[in-house]
């Protein structure tokens, strides 16, 4: 193999798309052509830079999108995400004199609700989706072949007019999210920052993943294959599919009747799943306690608990261990809501406290991994936050996992963590920055990070800190903003604590 | 889901599907621009406005599985109106001075989020660099490095094989590192 046959396949190679039989040929070459390895050392370098200066470009590209996008779907909270906001003042760690801005961009107050017809209510033209009959299109019934009537919902009462009550409004979604009003036949899109009114019954279909929120601040998500019915704001009916509720405390209770188990599940403050389908229907609770209220009697299904309800009763009950993967559906839902998401945050801790278990420690880091840079900063607050300190263990999972997933605009955060007490997260730190800066160490490599003096690690973090004011330019900017307000203590790792909503 | 399968959801009405094919295709269609006209900011308007053709004659699309070559021939065909009112364009001798840049007298200042055009550091020189290769090979960097696309994904938007787009790729490589060296000397 020649030198110019080789130089294609070291592009190959830079690109991760050099094939598994011409590896052993290249290496061979290699070990015996200095002009080819300096060649390789060139264009690793080469490669390194084009990274770095196609970095604004990727930015600007997603911003087309952005663009295109707001023009399709004005009101859409998932495009406003990516405009900049309204800062948050966090509140100050304890022994702290400290103040983050953090940009929470889904936080922006949404511009007018849009509805999908502005006709007055009682007399909607309903935007038939006549020739698009999803059930047909996905095989699930013949073309032609009747739909089953949906119920009519019947006429509200008449009651005396007054303020108008706000409504249950759709934030997120994925997929399809169809509508049926109130004394209406005809299904129709809900479009993202929708309304729905007491009496609507709201569907997805087999890939839709959407999110709610009631106006006391309660969600409401919905999984795939999903139809629920919202009576009130609070009162709901599962029909079939999986609905996850995040309930927020309020003087009328929240429930949700599943006449396909004959029963009503209340929520006594908390996040449960229930799942109804066919052959049972299950109930998991997540957070808090639920009552379970049927012909039986009722019964109360606790935290960690797992339940199925068959004819108005638990036939079965159950602890479950993994609630993260028990209900993991939800997490592309978590990460429609944007990066700095203290629920996501939250998981990300419950599925660190589970790694190291050996026989669960892959699904966890598997479904972290999936999350991708969704989990950077989660994983970073972690690292960073004193109550994190206490588990030596889960610290270092969490920073050897952050350094396979850190991304360029992490940089600053890992210089900061190379100041940390704990060996493991300074070495893990040092490996993500080598990776993201082509090759940098400023002297000391990851491995010395563990065990060098004291005085070698203050004498590298400055080169670092020096490092970075020269070359951030280079690297793109968060997809959130964290700046520091006031820090008593100008040289330690910030530890910021997690916003309340 | 395919991009075939995004553009019938969306001929069928279904919210979101367009717009997730734009996220999709965002990148890719900002790249071939770029690589078309050879200038940043310039290239975001041109993506911007192909992917609103795209839906705006969606209809006419008689195979969906085929969206990506379909979208790339618009990007094209928008590139090429707007190099061709470009060169229509004039400016007057009393316009220029020395310190005038032709290309800012007609397009105006750069806009604050544009790319810093005006500094001289080391991106900007390199984006030159790449801006000015020839045409062939400069589509296949930008598509690569806007994306980081398989030689695949680049294959069947170009219309070319993964071994031409390998071939390509390297070819720029080369280039770019000749006058690079040769801009130190």
């Amino acid at each position: 193999m020649d030198c110019e046959q080789v130089i294609q396949l070291i592009s190959a190679e830079l690109d991760g798309e050099i094939p598994p039989d011409d590896r052993p040929a290249l290496e061979a070459h290699l070990a015996g052509c200095e002009s080819c390895r300096a060649t390789t050392q060139a264009l690793r370098l080469q490669d390194a830079t084009l990274r770095r200066t196609f970095a604004p470009r990727r930015e600007a590209a997603i911003a087309v999108a952005d663009r295109v996008i707001a023009q399709l779907r004005p009101a859409d909270p998932v495009v406003a995400a990516r405009f900049p906001w309204m800062p948050v003042l966090l509140s100050a760690a304890a022994g702290f004199l400290l103040a983050v801005l953090v940009f929470r961009p889904w936080l922006r107050p949404t511009a007018p609700l849009t509805r999908v017809t502005d006709d007055p209510p009682g007399q909607e033209q309903p935007q038939k989706i006549a020739h698009t009959d999803p059930d047909a299109q996905r095989g699930e019934r013949p073309e032609g072949a009747p739909r089953e009537t949906p119920k009519k919902e019947p006429a509200p009462e008449s009651v005396p007019p007054g303020p108008q009550k706000p409504l249950t409004q759709l934030v997120f979604a994925k997929g399809v999210i169809e509508m049926l009003p109130p004394g209406s036949d005809s299904w129709r899109a809900l479009a993202t920052g929708g309304n729905v009114e007491p009496g609507t019954r709201v569907r997805t279909d087999s890939i839709g993943r959407c999110e709610f929120r009631t106006p006391d601040g309660s969600e409401v998500r919905l999984n795939g294959n999903t139809e629920l019915v919202f009576h009130t704001n609070r009162q709901l009916e599962l029909a079939q599919g999986q609905v996850w509720s995040n309930v927020a405390e309020d003087e009328d209770p929240y429930e949700i009747q599943v006449p396909s188990a004959d029963a009503k599940v209340t929520a006594l403050g908390t996040q449960f799943d229930l799942a109804c389908t066919a052959l049972a229907t299950v109930l998991t609770v997540a957070q808090g306690t639920t009552r379970v209220e049927g012909k039986a009697g009722e019964e109360i299904v606790q935290f960690g608990e797992q339940a199925k309800i068959v004819g108005g009763a638990i036939a079965e009950r159950h602890r479950i261990h993994d609630l993260v993967v028990a209900t993991s559906w939800i997490h592309e839902i978590l990460v429609l809501k944007g990066h700095d998401n203290e629920e996501l945050a939250k998981r990300m801790d419950d599925m660190l406290a589970q790694i190291g278990n050996a026989k669960m420690s892959f699904m966890y880091e598997k479904e972290i991994l999936q999350l991708g840079d969704h989990c950077v900063l989660p994983l970073t607050r972690f690292i960073q936050s004193e109550q994190s300190k206490g588990d030596k263990q889960k610290r270092a999972n969490a920073a050897r996992i952050l350094a396979k997933i850190a991304r360029p605009w992490s940089v600053e955060d890992l210089i900061k963590l190379l100041a940390d007490d704990d060996r493991e997260v300074r070495f893990h730190a040092a490996k993500a920055l080598e990776r993201l800066t082509d090759g940098q160490t400023q002297g000391l490599s990851a491995e010395e990070w563990r065990d060098a003096a004291a005085d070698a690690r203050t004498a590298t973090l400055e080169r670092w800190r020096v490092w970075w004011g020269d070359n951030k330019d280079q690297f793109p900017t968060p997809p959130f903003s964290i700046i520091p307000i006031v820090k008593d203590k100008p040289d330690e790792s910030i530890a910021p604590r997690r916003t309340k909503s | 889901m395919s991009d075939g399968d995004l553009v019938r959801q969306a001929l069928a009405g279904r919210a979101g599907a367009y717009e997730e094919l734009v996220r999709r295709w965002a990148a890719r269609i900002t790249a071939v621009c770029h690589a078309k006209v050879g200038r940043g900011g310039v290239a975001e308007d041109m993506a911007q406005e192909t992917l609103l053709r795209g839906l705006r004659s969606l209809r006419s699309l008689e195979e969906p599985d085929k969206f990506g070559a379909w979208l790339y021939g618009i990007a094209l065909r928008t590139c090429k109106d707007w190099l061709k009112a470009k060169e229509r364009s004039q400016v007057t001798f009393s316009d220029l001075g020395p310190d005038r840049d032709p290309d800012k007298i007609l397009y105006g200042q750069p806009r604050p989020d544009e790319p810093e055009l005006d500094r001289e550091d080391e991106r900007r020189w390199l984006m030159t660099e790449v801006e000015s290769l020839p045409e062939e090979f400069r589509v296949v960097l930008m598509l690569f490095y806007y994306q980081e696309l398989k030689y695949r994904d680049i294959a069947q938007i170009l219309g070319v094989s993964a071994a031409t787009v390998n071939a390509r790729l390297t070819k720029a490589r080369a280039m770019l590192r000749e006058r690079l060296s040769s801009c130190e000397r």
